[in-house]
């Protein structure tokens, strides 16, 4: 069965911004899917209708079944959603491990294991000694990865990302490309990335492009 | 430190404080504005409540049930009336006892102004101890409160001049109200010559019988008002209400204090409100991770909670030293109060300041938590 539906989904601005158009795919647990498509075609608004950031004019988004739109957003956003931001949307001012325990606050009570789980993710991808650094003195490579850690901490369903490597240089994509790419395999997860970027496209067994709202193949 | 790993086991308070400390310069103006905010009102506060009380335990320690005096005079210290109707409100039944005073400010020393007090022979305020024996005051001589001494550098045996009369100090006035401390005694008829008042007082205090009932004490009043309509009868509550100085200062506190409340709300709404960009894309985070709302909100209300509970503090601090210090500001113009606040007043005050502050975060919240989240992260 299909991890993800979706259906005639349609997404108007102010009644004359038709960002998507009658949208419908299906994509099974373990793919990893690039979503491509011009500047204005509409990817992020995809990304976000399919995270619940924000409500589809018409039609249907279903996870395992579901309906977005019936489930309870905070539970979904715990447990079914990882996000990954072109800008990391890090907070700035706490430090790496702190970012990434905020996502364990409301799945995990202990604050001890949270503080445990956060390290292991960042030694796993090779920031073991930047955990106390305030996340806005990092690089935007080290924060794209503290950001990668925060957004399968709690294990999710689903990862989407948009544009991940928007800001990065190439070494630093490159890195976190291989990051992604590891865990994805390893873990047998389900990725869609929104994307300019052809290095990017290479690591997804599928791609998605959009034109003008409407997918085109 | 691991003692407060245990008390702090799911983790939110060290959150706050690392939420608090990492953003210092942000904390630091929150605290010392909230902080400043407080410790004004409560200043304000302060003095009309202590000079209240003060004024009060004068009248209280020399069970003055009623006082009378000139009618229309909005001031009472201008009340001006005639010596004589204290013999006739002593014939009244249910009186137990009148005293007539005339007070005044005079000049002293060609320099400075001094309450003085003029009390009738045979009262006590007007004598003094020698060797065991209770001696009268004479013309010419004056007894001086402590803080009056303190304050203009007098001691008994000095000679003083006041509106050009020479008297002499002949001992310590042991007052029984610190805002009588602050003042001279003299003979009445002195008083009366030296400011050309001649067979007139300002007030006439009396004590009733202790077992009067409440109609009765009415009925007493309107008779003593039937003995002439330039007179005017009112309790010592009422006249203490009324007395121009501690209902302005009263009225002046009350305002000040509702005015600091709104500023403390502006103030921190403002400092919400200016970081919203900011502090919008952290709740918006955190609601993506799948805070819930109410989550969210407790994080900052907790944390503006802290930082209010810190300037509360230092407010009941600045409130104590601005207190102290307008007292001895009020001391130089010539009323003297103690500082009579309580405790139970401070810690109401703090914890007003804390939910005041706490109201003035949550609105900034309430509107960032309306918006959708990939509205609140588009930059
Ligand atoms: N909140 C909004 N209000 C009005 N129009 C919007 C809003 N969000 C997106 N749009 C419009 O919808 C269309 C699709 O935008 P979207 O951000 O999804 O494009 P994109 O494919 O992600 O582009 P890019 O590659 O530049 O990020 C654009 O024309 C955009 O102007
Ligand atoms: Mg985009």
């Amino acid at each position: 069965m299909a991890l993800l539906e979706l259906q005639n989904i349609s997404r108007v601005y102010g009644g004359v911004i038709r960002a998507l158009d009658d949208v419908s795919l299906s994509i099974t647990a373990g793919e990893t899917v690039a979503l491509l498509g011009a500047s204005g075609s509409g990817k992020s608004t995809l990304l976000n209708i399919i995270a619940g950031f924000e409500t589809p004019s018409s039609g249907t988004v279903r996870v395992a079944g579901e309906p977005v739109s019936t489930q309870q957003p905070d539970k979904f956003h715990q447990n079914i959603i990882g996000f990954l931001f072109q800008q990391f949307n890090l907070l700035d001012h706490l430090s790496a491990v702190r970012n990434v325990e905020l996502a364990l606050f409301p799945t995990c009570r202990k604050a001890q294991q949270r503080y445990l789980n956060s390290c292991k993710l960042l030694k796993e991808v090779g920031l073991g000694d930047r955990l106390h650094s305030r996340a806005a003195l990092l690089s935007g490579g080290e924060r794209q990865r503290v950001a990668f850690c925060r957004s399968i901490a709690n294990q999710p369903q689903l990862l989407l990302a948009d544009e991940p490597t928007g800001n990065l240089d190439k070494a630093s994509s490159k890195k976190l490309l291989s990051i992604v790419a590891n865990y994805m395999s390893s873990h047998q997860g389900t990725l869609i990335v929104a994307t300019h970027d052809d290095e990017v496209a290479k690591i997804c067994q599928r791609s998605i492009r959009l034109e003008d709202g409407r997918v085109v193949e | 430190m691991s003692w407060f790993r245990q008390v702090d086991q799911y983790g939110l308070v060290s959150l706050i404080i690392d939420s608090i400390s990492c953003r210092p310069l942000r904390a630091l103006i929150a605290v010392l504005s909230i902080a400043v905010a407080m410790g004004g009102g409560m200043t304000m506060v302060g003095v009309s409540e202590s000079l209240e009380a003060t004024v009060q335990q004068g009248y209280a320690s020399r069970q003055v049930d009623l006082m009378l005096m000139q009618a229309n005079k909005s001031n009472p210290m201008t009340s001006r009336i005639s010596e004589t109707f204290v013999d006739q409100v002593r014939k009244i039944d249910g009186v137990q006892g009148a005293q007539a005073a005339l007070i005044d400010s005079l000049l002293l020393d060609n320099d400075s102004g001094i309450l003085v007090y003029g009390w009738p022979p045979g009262y006590q305020e007007i004598s003094y101890r020698q060797g065991g024996e209770v001696i009268e005051l004479q013309q010419g001589q004056v007894l001086i409160g402590r803080t009056a001494a303190s304050l203009h550098d007098l001691t008994p045996g000095k000679t003083i001049e006041l509106n050009l009369g020479d008297f002499e100090i002949i001992d310590f006035f042991e007052a029984n109200s610190f805002f009588e401390s602050g003042v001279l005694f003299m003979r009445l008829d002195d008083l009366q010559q030296l400011t050309s008042a001649r067979e007139t007082v300002t007030f006439i205090f009396i004590n009733l019988d202790q077992d009067l009932t409440e109609s009765s004490r009415w009925q007493l009043m309107e008779e003593i008002e039937a003995i002439n309509p330039i007179l005017k009868v009112v309790t010592t509550e009422e006249f203490l209400q009324k007395n121009q100085l501690t209902a302005s200062v009263r009225g002046l506190g009350r305002i000040i204090l509702v005015a600091n409340a709104l500023l403390s709300i502006l103030i921190i709404s403002t400092i919400m409100v200016l970081t919203v960009s900011e502090r919008r894309q952290e709740l918006a985070v955190l609601r993506a991770m799948g805070w819930s709302a109410t989550r969210v909100s407790m994080l900052v209300l907790l944390e503006t909670a802290v930082l209010a509970t810190v300037a509360a503090l230092i407010g009941g601090l600045i409130g104590l030293v601005g207190m102290k210090a307008s007292l001895i500001y009020v001391q130089t113009l010539g009323v003297y109060s103690q500082s009579i606040v309580t405790l139970q007043q401070i810690m109401w005050l703090g914890i007003s300041t804390v939910v005041i502050a706490t109201i003035g975060a949550a609105l900034p919240i309430y509107f960032t938590l309306n918006i959708t989240t990939s509205e609140a992260l588009r930059k």
